[in-house]
């Protein structure tokens, strides 16, 4: 019996090797569209080697053998969330869907992704642009003055967007306001440089009009600065000019952290004695910043960044103030500081930004004595998630504005000798807001994508409540064209200053229309806009402005020739006019034409040179038709035109021109560069100086022809 | 970047075998094989169809394989394809530059970046080779626009790496993209780490012949250049020996090896 079972056995158990049992499992693969997937992984996952891949109907017959009866079928594909089959379970043939793997691109989408600045600004200015661009003057903020939009008429760093005042448009870097963000500020704001230093920047954003709800605070337009979050090489730099000292350090601490630090010494004798007489309205100028910057990824879900500048400025210039010629004195100290926590999780970001800013001015001018102490915090929470094709934003912040006004000003406007009667003005305004938003950018299609968003501060305000609005709607031809048609009601609050001493809030109606044609060797550019803003601020002596409404056509065109010459051209026409006190005027900056071109050639192996011209019509401003003279001030009163705005400033016209050569050595370099302003020595009328009893005048010009050059050390390592 | 357009033209590639599915024994199981797969071994095809393309003047074996890969567009929406006619456009832009057709190459190498941008829901190989095929374009574009170009290729290689961080191809054209950088740039400072990890990793962490699997010989030569221009005899000697035994046919890899012996 033994051998009976023995030979049984022996028999099945090599019946059982020479025919083992197979196991055959078909099926199809499928994506969530039912189109077949070609080329899918189909194994068991004890050994990815006896798999198959499904045809091009997506099916497949893989033959096991039974040993893998206990293990696990392994559907995969590129791009596809894969799927596990215990084969023990499997009886039937197999009908598989595969789903996008969205949990993985969504984070990278998220992260680097952000939709409403990358459909609906209209313009993205990269680092190099600040550089290579001739009119930027290699300021962050001077390069947004080449766009069409930009109606600065006062050679200030200050974005001014299709004819609205600068307060009106804001700067936001890495999610935080900074109000006035220029250096060399005088009294009316104006300032010559930008705060920010372009190795610093990534990108910036510009919202000629329509500024996006996620950031707000703006009835004008926006401009969103990023820093950079990524270093390329460690470097060191060390420059020199007729004006200025500086050094500025990049270094990697890790392969996730990297800081930069930087320093500015500036200086004006070299730079006044060689531009004699043409720089003889200055005095003295001078300027002592420093700035910190350190960005890590502390995780894979999370950066952070925290950015801080001081500044201490100062200038000295002679000055009139109506009929008074004087010296006007001017100190500011100001810090500020930002901190970004951006935690990405799944298909979301929560993000967090805060920040300080302390200002510390005071100007002299005649019996002017100006003492203003500014304080700001902001803080914002936001959260963005991606559904899909669409991504929702919503977020609150807090901004606390706190500014003391503690001034000695002319008691009549015509009378500023420093023996004239003084009125003391001391305000102390505060502003607190919490704000929130809601934003969705809707991708309608491959060509459509819809955005739309409100605004209010109805949570909390200590001000009137406010809702803003907005749509807009970009279409993409192509790769090369699109369209862009965005519109909505804005607000914003003032910025308190010595002529207009409290908070306001001030709003927009805003609808524009862009197209850009984006090409491989060059770029085109149109709008049509229109805007009219409602206001409540005080225009000094002629009455309080009730709106200003401009439209108007942007044109710009870029081309690249062959490898090194870059040319640039734009013309705007901007129709302005502007309610105040009850009457309807022609607005200070009603331009029929603003053109502005530049040609460069940049070859880093010979020499970088380039010229840039801008033309408009001279501004307007109000006559002074009489005077009348006052024994008490010992001064003339003016007496202003009934028709304000009734003249122009002549036409101005400026060519500039600049040089460059970069020297290379071993893996560092030295850049030469020399730029002369105003080229022409043009007279650009800025405003006109009076003689004691308002007969005559003199105009005093913009800047007149200047010369300035340097040194650029890059050592790399 | 001539330097790159030199080394591909030069690339000999070893042909080896991806195909998970069983070797086709008669001519008609091969060609009902490729009826149902017809995009087994594409990569290596379109390598071979390249070499042959040089070795004859002739590029239209090249030309078959896109007529092919149209042909299957018409009949299937496959996502891949657009991935293959562009790694097919990056080789026949390579032919078309060394044989002096700068305007056709560049215009191939436009379309394709084109192509691949247009892609949703882009994978990690997908970024590799749009950043690839981006780098090869700088050579066409100005001084200007070629700080651009980087930046965005260096994006793809950014969203390449969190799709897929041990992906060898983006560590190769990560790479690529340091030792190509002036020094004066920051260039070469990781350009060993790079291809040493490019080829610590699997070609593909599951065989599959449709799919890319480049990057482990590229990466050979590189890191072989590399030593020789950082004069490293040792390290190159050392390479050049494993580089040999892999890939024998490799001429470039043979011609840098006689430098160093």
């Amino acid at each position: 019996m033994k051998t009976i079972i023995s030979l049984f056995v022996t028999t099945a158990l090599y019946s059982a090797m020479a025919f083992p049992q197979s196991i055959t499992i078909t099926g199809t693969v499928m994506d969530k569209d039912e189109q077949p997937i070609y080329g899918a992984n189909i194994y068991p996952s004890g050994n990815p080697l006896k798999g198959v891949i499904s045809d091009l109907d997506g099916a497949f017959t893989l033959e096991l053998n039974s040993a893998f009866k206990n293990d696990t079928l392994i559907i995969s594909y590129i791009g596809f969330e894969t799927i596990r089959i215990p084969i023990a379970t499997i009886e039937q043939a197999l009908s598989i869907t595969l789903k996008i793997n969205t949990q993985s691109l969504s984070d990278i989408q998220v992260v680097a992704r952000d939709p409403i600045a990358e459909n609906f600004s209209v313009k993205k200015i990269e680092k190099l642009d600040i550089y290579t661009e001739p009119l930027a003057q290699a300021d962050p903020l001077k390069a947004i003055t080449i766009l069409p939009a930009s109606t600065n008429t006062d050679e200030s760093a200050n974005p001014s967007l299709r004819g609205s005042d600068g307060d009106r448009s804001r700067v936001v870097l890495n999610g935080v306001p900074i109000y006035e963000p220029v250096r060399f500020s005088q009294i009316n704001g104006t300032g010559y440089f930008s705060v920010l230093n372009p190795e610093i920047i990534k990108e910036q954003y510009v919202y000629a009009s329509n500024p996006p709800v996620s950031l707000g605070n703006s009835s004008a337009g926006l401009v969103q600065v990023s820093t950079i979050d990524k270093l390329t090489f460690n470097q060191l730099q060390i420059s020199t000019s007729l004006a200025s000292t500086g050094a500025f350090l990049s270094q990697g601490i890790s392969e996730k952290t990297f800081f930069q630090l930087y320093g500015n010494n500036q200086f004006s004798k070299a730079f006044i004695d060689l531009n004699s007489p043409n720089a003889d309205h200055l005095n003295s100028f001078g300027t002592q910043d420093v700035g910190f910057n350190i960005h890590s990824d502390v995780s894979k879900n999370l950066s952070i960044n925290f950015f801080t500048y001081t500044v201490k400025e100062d200038f000295n210039i002679n000055a009139q103030i109506f009929t008074y010629p004087g010296k006007a004195i001017a100190q500011t100290k100001r810090n500020f500081s930002i901190l970004n926590a951006r935690y990405i999780h799944s298909n979301s970001i929560i993000s967090f930004n805060g920040s300080y800013d302390i200002r510390q001015e005071n100007f002299r001018l005649g019996n002017i004595d100006s003492d203003n102490h500014r304080f700001t915090t902001y803080s914002s929470l936001n959260y963005q998630v991606s559904l899909g094709a669409n991504t929702i934003e919503t977020g609150l912040n807090h901004n606390h504005n706190h500014i003391t006004i503690d001034d000695q000003t002319s008691e009549f406007f015509y009378a500023a000798s420093p023996s004239s009667p003084i009125d003391s003005v001391s305000s102390n305004p505060r502003r607190n807001s919490l704000e929130s938003f809601f934003h969705v950018t809707q991708k309608l299609s491959e060509s459509w994508i819809l955005s739309s968003g409100i605004r209010t501060n109805a949570l909390y305000n200590d001000t009137n409540t406010y809702w803003t609005s907005q749509l807009g709607i970009r279409y993409y031809l192509n790769n090369e064209h699109s369209f862009l048609l965005s519109g909505g009601k804005y607000h914003n609050y003032n910025t308190p200053n010595s002529f207009n001493t409290e908070y306001f809030l001030q709003s927009s109606y805003q609808a524009a229309l862009d197209y850009t044609w984006r090409g491989s060797a060059h770029n085109f550019y149109v709008a049509l806009f229109y805007k009219k803003e409602n206001d409540n601020s005080d225009i000094q002596n002629l009455g309080t402005r009730n709106f200003l409404q401009s439209s108007g056509l942007e044109i710009a065109y870029d081309r690249i020739f062959g490898n090194w010459i870059k040319f640039y051209t734009s013309f705007s026409f901007l129709d302005q006019k502007e309610k105040i006190s009850g009457e309807i005027y022609q607005g200070t900056k009603d331009l029929d034409y603003f053109v502005k071109s530049s040609i460069s050639y940049n070859n880093p192996n010979v020499v970088g040179i380039s010229f840039s011209f801008i033309t408009r019509p001279g501004t307007h401003y109000t006559e002074i038709t009489s005077a009348n003279y006052d024994p008490n001030t010992d001064f003339y009163k003016p007496e202003f035109s009934s028709v304000i705005n009734n003249l122009s400033y002549s036409e101005y016209n400026i060519l500039n021109f600049s040089l460059n050569k970069i020297i290379p050595f071993r893996d560092n370099s030295i850049i030469a560069f020399l730029s002369v302003n105003n080229l022409l020595n043009t007279h650009n009328e800025q405003i006109l100086n009076y003689n004691r009893d308002y007969t005559s005048y003199e105009a005093e010009p913009f800047q007149l022809r200047s010369v300035y050059f340097g040194l650029v050390l890059n050592l790399n390592y | 970047m001539k330097t790159i357009v030199l080394l591909s033209l030069l690339f000999k590639l070893s042909a080896p075998n991806f195909s998970l599915v069983s070797q086709a024994s008669t001519p008609q199981l091969q060609e009902v094989q490729q009826q149902e797969f017809p995009l087994n071994g594409i990569q290596d095809s379109i390598s071979k169809a390249f070499d042959l393309a040089f070795a004859e003047k002739d590029p239209s074996g090249l030309d078959k394989i896109k007529n092919n890969l149209d042909a299957l567009s018409q009949k299937r929406n496959l996502r891949i394809l657009t991935y293959w006619k562009a790694y097919w456009g990056y080789y026949k832009a390579i032919y078309f530059y060394a044989n002096k057709q700068e305007k056709e190459s560049e215009a191939l190498v436009d379309e394709y970046i084109k192509s691949l941008e247009t892609i949703e829901n882009k994978t990690a190989e997908d970024y590799a080779l749009l950043a690839l095929i981006r780098g090869f374009s700088i050579q066409f574009k100005s001084f200007i626009r070629a700080p651009f170009i980087s930046s965005k290729a260096a994006s793809d290689l950014k969203k390449a790496t969190e799709l897929d961080p041990e992906n060898p191809r983006v560590f190769y054209v990560k790479a690529s993209s340091d030792f190509y950088t002036p020094k004066t740039f920051g260039g070469g400072k990781k350009t060993e780490e790079l291809l040493t990890k490019a080829l610590a990793l699997p070609a593909q962490k599951i065989s599959n012949a449709t799919l890319p699997s480049w990057g482990h010989e590229e990466a050979y030569e590189m890191l072989l250049r590399y030593y020789i221009r950082e004069g490293m005899k040792e390290k190159a000697l050392k390479i050049y020996s494993e580089a040999s035994t892999k890939y024998p046919e490799n001429y470039n890899i043979e011609r840098m090896g006689e430098r160093i012996k």
